[in-house]
């Protein structure tokens, strides 16, 4: 074990939250009534009109708001940024654990919709 | 109480009358139009449950995801509704592990808030004329609205995956 080994144990772990922060993030999207929730309140509940068919369709004509997924995508660099600022990985077993925070990055960069979101977080 | 031919029988007719007065009513056709409304009511009301019943469950999968949230939140305040920021670690897993643990985040606040949203569910649940139906969507956010911690929340929101 190194400086950097720890480090990236814990940026792993940190990542791997960050991932399931965006997942249940796009999940709310993803169950919001309106194109642009306002994130600073809880959701209200509001009437879900006649049947589960015109509740769904409702549910289904937003999209998930696009800027806030590519905050957080934009943001995940900095996982590699806190490694870079122990040191540059140099044995064996640092550049692994640096090559799997750079997997994960790209993993986490590929998410487009809650369902791929949803699929990364399993594989942890 | 006599049956007339051609007169459709109503509610009120019916809590007066007999079981004989009801059966003689039914032979004679004039519960026809009542028992059509009736049929349209339920049929209605079990479309209405269903979109409520999905809402409701929603709105657990909402709350399931806010207190996941809260649970990996590394801080004592409330977090912010911004899309967050990835934060440094620290050196290591034990210490990652540690922040997160120390953080209590505002879950009795945020329990109050969603636990505010279901007394607008059940103002819509009173509105279903079936008992069965009421009944069944009234234990459903009785269930929501026990929620205490995220584990409670994730049981009830696995409870709907399975069902």
């Amino acid at each position: 074990m190194s400086a950097i080994t720890d480090k990236a144990a814990a940026v792993k772990a940190a990542l791997q939250d960050y991932a399931r922060d965006i997942e249940a993030d796009l999940g709310k999207q993803a169950r919001a009534l309106t194109a642009n929730p306002n994130w600073e309140f809880v959701q209200p509940f509001n009437d879900v009109g006649p049947t589960l068919a015109a509740y769904q369709a409702d549910r289904a004509r937003y999209s998930p708001y696009p800027h806030r997924l590519s905050h957080y995508q934009r943001n995940a660099a900095g996982a590699r940024d806190a490694i870079l600022r122990v040191g540059a990985p140099e044995t064996t077993a640092e550049r692994t654990a640096y090559a799997e925070i750079l997997a994960l990055l790209d993993s986490i960069n590929t998410i487009r919709t809650h369902p791929d979101a949803v699929a990364l977080v399993a594989t942890f | 109480m006599s049956t007339t031919a051609n007169v459709q029988r109503d509610q009120a007719w019916i809590d007066a009358a007999s079981p004989e007065d009801i059966a003689a009513a039914l032979a004679a056709g004039e519960l026809d139009t009542y028992l059509s409304h009736r049929q349209g009511a339920t049929m209605i009301d079990t479309d209405r449950a269903a979109a409520l019943t999905a809402a409701v469950r929603d709105l657990a999968r909402d709350l399931q995801a806010e207190l996941a949230i809260l649970a990996r939140y590394r801080g004592t305040d409330t977090p912010s509704t911004e899309a967050r920021t990835f934060m440094d670690p620290g050196p290591d897993f034990a210490t990652y592990e540690r922040q997160k643990s120390a953080a209590s985040g505002s879950v009795r606040q945020l329990l109050a808030s969603y636990r505010a949203l279901l007394d607008a569910a059940r103002n819509h649940a009173g509105s279903l004329s079936s008992p069965t139906l009421r009944g069944e969507l009234l234990t459903l956010i009785k269930s929501v609205a026990s929620i205490g911690a995220l584990a409670e929340a994730t049981a009830l929101v696995d409870s709907f995956e399975e069902a």
